[in-house]
């Protein structure tokens, strides 16, 4: 059976997306602030799902509050898989799952099992990020025991994100 | 250097196969059993090496999926490397698989193995054959505080020797 043109625009598009998801994870885990805002639009949104979860507005906004995080819990990977995109011409909608991995020097802490629902855009020859929501089932898992003694300072400092 | 034509199906073909993949984990952890049971041929199969489950066909996988959302909910089938053949309107394709369970009190790896696929491309798009998963140490999700959350799944797999 042979493949339409529809198909073949269909995948490169899927592909393209799946390559900016994972420019914002090696951005966030191991870039710099301004290359992980360099993913969203100049007006793009992250935000939690949840109450006491921040709400970030803007590239300036954006490159703030990523300084923060590496500053507050360092040596995490955001482990990003099963993205699910819905395409509508030059923009689509995603979400894929996240399970979040802390290093200390003696253990690798699971310490986020949740998701990303995600609005792109397709811009100048490129997708970006225009919002980015954040759910997570179990928040207190990054707020009991040893783990939420690491993750202590992070969500203080969320209180200043509330855009 | 240019890409030749059977190069590019062959990397749109992994794509929606890929695509195919993300759907199984969406329907599997967040969506209703039909979602799950579509993503299979009618006469699909899913079963495991471990306690000889084998689920055949439509209804059963539908009955399946309900059975495992209700005796075992917030789970992540984290899926990753997927490694496809490629056969015409046919393809198998393997990927690792590490699966992790969500409770308040802590997140709990509970799988480490891989699943097995064959894939059929039928009115425009990939859907599975066969799925069926692989486990080095099935004891991993039955001892323990893990096999304490895992008991009523076993119990209930023994309705599926299909």
């Amino acid at each position: 059976m042979s493949r339409s043109d529809a198909y073949m625009s269909d995948a490169a598009d899927r592909v393209m997306i799946a390559d900016l998801v994972a420019r914002y994870v090696w951005a966030l885990d191991y870039g710099t602030a301004e290359e992980w805002a360099g993913v969203f639009t100049p007006n793009g949104i992250l935000q939690g799902s949840i109450e006491g979860m921040p709400r970030i507005v803007g590239k300036q906004r954006l490159i703030e509050f990523s300084g923060d995080l590496r500053r507050t819990v360092s040596h995490l990977h955001h482990v990003t898989t099963s993205l699910l995109i819905k395409l509508d011409g030059d923009r689509a909608t995603g979400k894929s799952q996240l399970n979040e991995f802390m290093s200390r020097p003696e253990a690798i802490y699971p310490c986020f099992h949740g998701w990303y629902e995600d609005a792109y855009e397709y811009v100048e020859g490129r997708w970006l990020i225009s919002s980015r929501t954040v759910h997570m089932p179990h928040p207190e898992n990054t707020q009991v025991g040893k783990i939420g003694e690491y993750f202590t300072e992070f969500w203080k400092v969320c209180e200043n994100y509330r855009d | 250097m240019s890409r030749s034509d059977a190069y590019l199906r062959e990397a749109v073909d992994q794509v929606m196969i890929t695509d195919l993949l993300a759907r199984y984990v969406w329907a599997a952890d967040y969506g209703t059993p039909e979602e799950w049971a579509d993503l299979f041929v009618d006469d699909g199969i899913f079963g495991s090496a471990i306690g000889k489950l084998r689920v055949v066909g439509k209804a059963r996988l539908k009955e399946f999926a309900g059975d495992l959302q209700r005796t075992v909910p917030h789970l992540h089938h984290v899926t990753t490397s997927p490694k496809i053949e490629l056969d015409g309107d046919r393809a198998t394709g393997k990927c690792e698989l590490n699966e992790f369970l969500s409770q308040p009190e802590a997140i709990y790896p509970n799988i480490h193995g891989w699943y097995e696929d064959e894939y059929v491309f039928a009115d425009g798009r990939w859907l599975f054959k066969t799925r069926f998963v692989h486990q080095p140490h099935p004891e991993n999700a039955m001892t323990g505080l893990v096999g304490e959350y895992f008991k009523d799944f076993w119990n209930v797999c023994r309705n599926y020797r299909d």
